[in-house]
């Protein structure tokens, strides 16, 4: 349905979203209208590179042996604090290496004890933006 | 920006391609408004760049295998060496030279053959070594007990594991294979 552009619209200001990082679904999902991959924007984007940064393991990706978190060695040692400690190391250095558009603020990591896995809180704050963007999630072995 | 038309893969370092595949990427309109830093593109970029490092990296091997001047695999200098009507030395199976004596069972044995292959047998300490004769021997010498001899008979270690006959030159190579 068409709608009508009044004068009001045509001279008032909208702001402008900016678009400063883009990717696209790890699925490759397609629009149903423009029939083109599907885009994640801004902080989605930022987010998804955290992601997958941390489910990246040392000696993954080629020519790159010491990018990622090796998060995988450490899930499959004994939950308590000392991986704790570790965790929240490894994922505030590899953040900062690797993912130079987010700044990071905060990182908690709780282990819980009794489903074997860590509660991770990480509020970051993406380059030129004022809001902080938080992410929660937690950590257990698959296998 | 106008739109790149070629891509230049003219490299063999992988952070080259990579840079050549994100700049021939990013002007093209499909393209365009795409972080090629964002992770999800970074991870195909990085297989694209991959392949293509592997593909260049095969076919500089391939283009160097196939001169002899360039060639670094032994076979292939090997190969090449054959064209030119030249067998290039290897590994030698040990020679000893022996006196043998042969007693026949009767009295009118003109001469004695030593068939090629032959094997004799040999120990020093624990070791037991093989050794075969190279060709076929005809011993017609006799010695006043009767029996066949021979001075200095050829033997090499191993056995025969094939023969290769060189079609212009009649040259027989035998191939021993040591223990």
């Amino acid at each position: 349905m068409a709608t009508q552009v009044t004068r009001a619209d045509k001279y008032t200001q909208v702001p402008r979203s900016s678009e400063t990082s883009s990717d696209f679904h790890v699925d490759l999902d397609i629009h149903p209208d423009t029939l083109d991959v599907l885009r994640l924007t801004n902080e989605n984007a930022v987010k998804r590179s955290i992601r997958n940064l941390l489910l990246t393991n040392n000696y993954e990706r080629f020519f790159d042996p010491i990018m990622g978190c090796n998060i995988t060695a450490m899930l499959f040692e004994p939950v308590g604090p000392a991986i704790e400690q570790q965790l929240k190391t490894t994922i505030e250095t590899t953040i900062r290496n690797y993912e130079s558009r987010a700044a990071i603020e905060d990182i908690t990591v709780k282990a819980s004890l009794d489903e074997n896995a860590y509660l991770v809180s990480l509020k970051f704050r993406i380059l030129n933006k004022v809001e902080p963007v938080s992410m929660d999630f937690k950590l257990y072995r698959i296998r | 920006m106008p739109s790149q038309s070629t891509l230049n893969l003219a490299t063999l370092d992988f952070d080259e391609v990579k840079a050549n595949l994100k700049s021939f990427l990013k002007s093209q309109d499909k393209f365009k408004d795409y972080n090629f830093e964002g992770s999800n593109m970074s991870v195909l970029m990085d297989l694209l760049a991959y392949n293509t490092f592997l593909n260049g990296f095969y076919l500089n091997m391939i283009a160097s295998e196939m001169f002899l001047d360039s060639a670094q695999l032994r076979d292939s200098v090997i190969s090449h060496a054959k064209e030119l009507n030249y067998i290039p030395r290897s590994f030698r199976s040990s020679r000893a030279e022996i006196d043998l004596f042969v007693y026949p069972s009767t009295n009118n044995v003109l001469n004695v053959t030593i068939p090629k292959g032959t094997s004799f047998s040999s120990r020093n300490g624990s070791n037991v070594f093989s050794f075969v004769t190279q060709e076929n021997i005809v011993i017609t010498d006799k010695n006043a007990n009767g029996a066949f001899f021979t001075q200095k008979l050829p033997i090499f270690e191993g056995f025969i594991l094939f023969q290769y006959r060189d079609s212009f030159y009649l040259i027989l190579l035998l191939i021993f294979h040591r223990f």
